[in-house]
């Protein structure tokens, strides 16, 4: 359903970039986001008026999954995109439909975001750290996303072949979630926000988070070639959002103590600023703190790795490398 | 004897001065017919547009690959043999899930067209349970089922079921009071009326019904595949709209259509075959 | 064998329909029931058929049917009610299907009904492929092939042209000549009444009562003869008068329900 819904907004949106001239006030901008606290610059500096002070209207759209976002600002609905790549991103982007200008939410250790989690009777079994994971049945949401890369990060990282894991893609985190305390999968890769109930309850085991064993760039702010033609614009966006990433930094990631951020006098303005955006209570999101770096940089190489892994697995295009989908004038690279 | 008077203009029109004129025809038209061509030349011409405006570079071939791409990505997958291994998949759960919905559908639309017991509580069932959508349940499914070929059949089997039940007790009670009247009459057997009376009675919504079924069962097939699907037609359009590959997206859409119409053909064969009394 | 309506009474919710309704239709005899519009006569011949239970009262039968009837009382519908995915052979063996007869028995069987009734050409043609008449035909040869002691014909022509009523008045005239069969013959159309019956039942307005029975004084093969024609014609307007009245209310009545 998912699929027909995003085709028709496609389509939909297709004719209201090519019919309509759209008010082109170069101050004026719309930022796709999802509600998720790897967003969390974005916030702080959409509420504490960072995008205004940089001599900008910022409109946040909400998204409630990253491919739309990409979609979106392909077909000039949003004029910047602010997510997780995924193979469909890295598809538009081959055509040329858009490009990265910066880096976002980062896996690194200490920083727990995606998680590898199993179920109880694999568990038991004998399945107790990441490197089992070979020759199970794992789940994750879609074929070419965050999780399945990140399990492919793990076999070459353990030298089992992904071949030998039984990928199962349920296209959405509630089915993996579902899938995994019914015990018919092994295992599954999930989302550090999905994933806490589950623990909590006892219908899952935690084995290792992502970023602890294979660290890489998750996320990217990224824009259309239209977008790109307006140099300022892009210029006083990326530079609001650096300084809310050296804050987010300097401020909550320098507070996290086992993976969680501390609440204090220092960390709780930022902390209800993305709690306010995420509708998530403040306790949830202490746990739930991607790594954003302090500048804003990308990590191209480890970008560059991800488009020769998914064009591998044959879920991206071939025919193109990382420099032909980045912004090289916008992008600090790591 | 019969006094027979004579047809014929021997008697004079009643003013021989003004001119005889034919009455004008004005019967025409509310009687449209389906041509035998008709629809297949629109067809043809829509896709040539299409190819058109996709040559010609007017629209992003990502937002509406052409016609040829479509038939480009086919063909790649009819030659990688993974064509086949995505029908067969998706023919296997489409034709059990079918079945096992229609027979239960059946089972429970017949008892509610003759008892009264089962009419009262399965109309409310049904009429509870019809409107929940099945890919809300897909979490549920596979906490009860798992994630194997049983959840996907389930799912397509629960769309079929609520169809065929709703249009196989209207069709029983749309069977001619008179006729079960008559079998009574004649001392026929409870049995033998259902078998001979009402089931052939029935007939004709239970296959209108099936029409309904298996473009039901077509659709939630992507539904079904969204369970853990490696194979399959549901699985590689999810799988195409995920990666965003538009053209393999459209390839799988274009057949589930065909599939579409080769099962309203196969229903057609089955209507002309047992309605021929109609 | 005897056919008798004992007392019996009918109502519909709160519409009373017949009222102590009785006689005997004995062994052979043709009676025909006619009556003003609405005033119970199919509802009388439901119940004498077992197809309708009575408020009160009962139908009966006495004396012993024919030893090789299958349906003893066998209905013949008014609008045929064939079975439309049946051809003519196979509505006709209808109900013999779950008699036990052995399939040879029961093509005999249906092959002597249709001869009887003109079909034998016909058999393989489906209902929507013949006329009214032809119809109806089948409606015959269906209750022939059950032997039936008494046929209950409810207005088994009126849903055909003037034409065809005349030729099928004349086939059931045929059958009946033999006297092997009765029949209960339910109509508005008292000229039919006349023709084919030995007594004829006068039932009131709703609630149907039994106003008269009137016997005709003349066997069936003596009322084709002219002489026979006016004397027919008396009795006919006479039993008009008896209903004419009442006629002319009920259909009044009808209209304002």
């Amino acid at each position: 359903m998912m699929v027909f819904a995003r085709l028709a907004l496609a389509g939909l949106l297709t004719l209201a970039a090519t019919g309509m001239a759209r008010a082109d006030d170069p101050l004026k901008a719309k930022v796709g986001v999802l509600r998720l606290s790897s967003s969390a610059p974005v916030f702080i500096a959409q509420d504490k008026g960072y995008f205004k002070e940089a001599g900008l209207e910022i409109e946040l759209k909400f998204f409630d999954a990253a491919q739309p976002i990409a979609v979106a600002t392909t077909s000039g609905d949003v004029d910047f995109g602010i997510t997780a790549f995924t193979a469909g991103l890295y598809n538009l982007a081959g055509k040329g439909a858009l490009k990265v200008i910066g880096g976002m939410s980062r896996e690194r250790a200490g920083y727990p975001l995606i998680g590898y989690f199993a179920s109880n009777n694999a568990y038991a079994a004998g399945l107790k750290t990441p490197k089992d994971l070979a020759g199970k049945r794992i789940a994750v949401t879609q074929t070419g996303s965050s999780f399945h890369y990140s399990l492919g990060l793990l076999a070459d990282k353990y030298g089992f072949k992904l071949a030998e894991v039984k990928v199962l893609p349920l296209q959405s985190l509630s089915n993996a979630a579902a899938a995994l305390k019914g015990e018919t999968v092994d295992a599954a890769l999930l989302p550090v926000s999905t994933a806490r109930k589950l623990i909590d309850d006892g219908g899952a085991k935690l084995l290792g988070w992502v970023g602890d064993e294979t660290p890489w760039q998750l996320g990217a702010v990224f824009a259309s070639p239209k977008t790109l033609t307006n140099r300022p614009m892009v210029t006083k966006l990326l530079g609001a959002l650096a300084r809310a990433d050296r804050e987010y930094h300097d401020v909550i990631l320098a507070s996290i103590k086992d993976g969680k951020a501390q609440v204090d006098d220092r960390t709780r303005p930022l902390l209800e600023i993305i709690a306010k955006y995420t509708n998530l209570p403040v306790e949830q999101v202490v746990g739930n703190c991607a790594y954003i770096d302090p500048d804003g940089k990308l990590d191209v190489k480890n970008v560059a790795n991800q488009i020769e892994w998914l064009q591998e697995q044959g879920f991206v295009d071939k025919g193109f490398g990382v420099e032909a989908i980045l912004a090289k004038e916008f992008v600090k690279a790591d | 004897m019969l006094n027979r008077a004579k047809a014929g203009r021997d008697s004079p029109p009643a003013d021989i001065t003004t001119e005889a004129r034919p009455v004008a025809f004005r019967g025409a038209g509310f009687a449209p017919r389906a041509g035998r061509y008709s629809g297949w030349v629109a067809l043809v011409l829509v896709i040539g547009l299409w190819q058109l405006v996709g040559s010609a570079g007017w629209v992003n071939p990502l937002f509406l690959p052409p016609p040829s791409a479509i038939g480009l990505a086919i063909w790649k997958l009819a030659m990688s043999g993974a064509l086949w291994h995505h029908v067969s998949a998706s023919v296997v759960r489409i034709g059990a899930g079918w079945i096992l919905g229609t027979m239960a559908g059946v089972a429970v639309g017949f008892a509610i067209g003759l008892s009264s017991l089962a009419r009262g509580v399965g109309i409310t069932f049904i009429s509870a349970l019809f409107p929940i959508p099945k890919i809300a349940l897909l979490p549920l499914l596979i906490l009860w089922l798992g994630i194997g070929e049983e959840p996907k059949i389930a799912t397509i089997a629960l769309g079929v079921f609520f169809s065929t039940a709703i249009s196989v007790y209207s069709g029983v009670d749309a069977v001619p009071r008179n006729l079960i009247r008559m079998a009574q009459s004649f001392g026929v057997p409870f049995a033998s009326i259902v078998r001979r009376v009402i089931w052939p009675g029935a007939l004709p919504s239970i296959l209108a019904g099936f029409r309904i079924t298996a473009s039901v069962a077509l659709l939630l097939v992507v539904s079904a595949e969204m369970i853990g699907a490696e194979f399959g037609i549901g699985a590689f359009v999810l799988q195409a709209g995920n990666l965003m590959q538009t053209d393999q997206l459209l390839a799988g859409v274009v057949m589930l259509s065909l599939f579409g119409l080769a099962v309203g053909r196969l229903i057609n064969l089955l209507e002309t075959r047992l309605l021929h009394w109609r | 064998m005897d056919l008798i309506a004992d007392h019996i009474s009918h109502r519909f919710g709160a519409l009373e329909v017949l009222y102590d309704v009785s006689f005997t239709v004995r062994s052979g005899e043709v009676v025909a029931i006619v009556g003003p519009s609405g005033c119970g006569k199919s509802t009388l011949l439901s119940i004498l058929g077992g197809l309708l239970q009575p408020s009160s009262g009962r139908a009966e039968w006495r004396g012993a049917p024919p030893p090789d009837s299958r349906n003893p009382l066998t209905f013949v519908f008014q609008d045929f009610a064939l079975l439309p995915w049946c051809t003519v052979e196979q509505n006709v063996g209808f109900p013999l299907l779950h008699t036990g007869l052995s399939g040879n028995q029961r093509r005999a069987v249906v092959d002597d009904a249709l001869r009887r009734t003109s079909l034998s050409d016909f058999r393989g043609a489906y209902p929507k492929q013949l006329s009214g008449g032809m119809r109806q035909r089948v409606g015959i040869a269906r209750a022939l092939a059950v032997r039936p002691a008494i046929l209950l014909m409810d207005e088994p022509l009126s849903a055909l042209d003037s034409q065809t009523r005349e030729l099928l008045m004349e086939d059931f005239i045929g059958l009946l000549a033999d006297g092997s069969m009765g029949a209960v013959y339910v109509t508005h159309n008292l000229e039919e009444a006349v023709r084919i019956a030995d007594r004829i039942v006068v039932l009131s307005r709703r609630p149907g009562r039994i106003r008269e029975v009137v016997a005709i004084p003349l066997s069936r093969s003596e009322r084709g003869d002219i002489h026979a024609r006016e004397k027919l014609l008396t009795l006919q307007s006479e039993l008009w008068s008896l209903i004419r009245e009442q006629a002319v209310e009920a259909e009044r009545e009808v209209q304002h329900a």
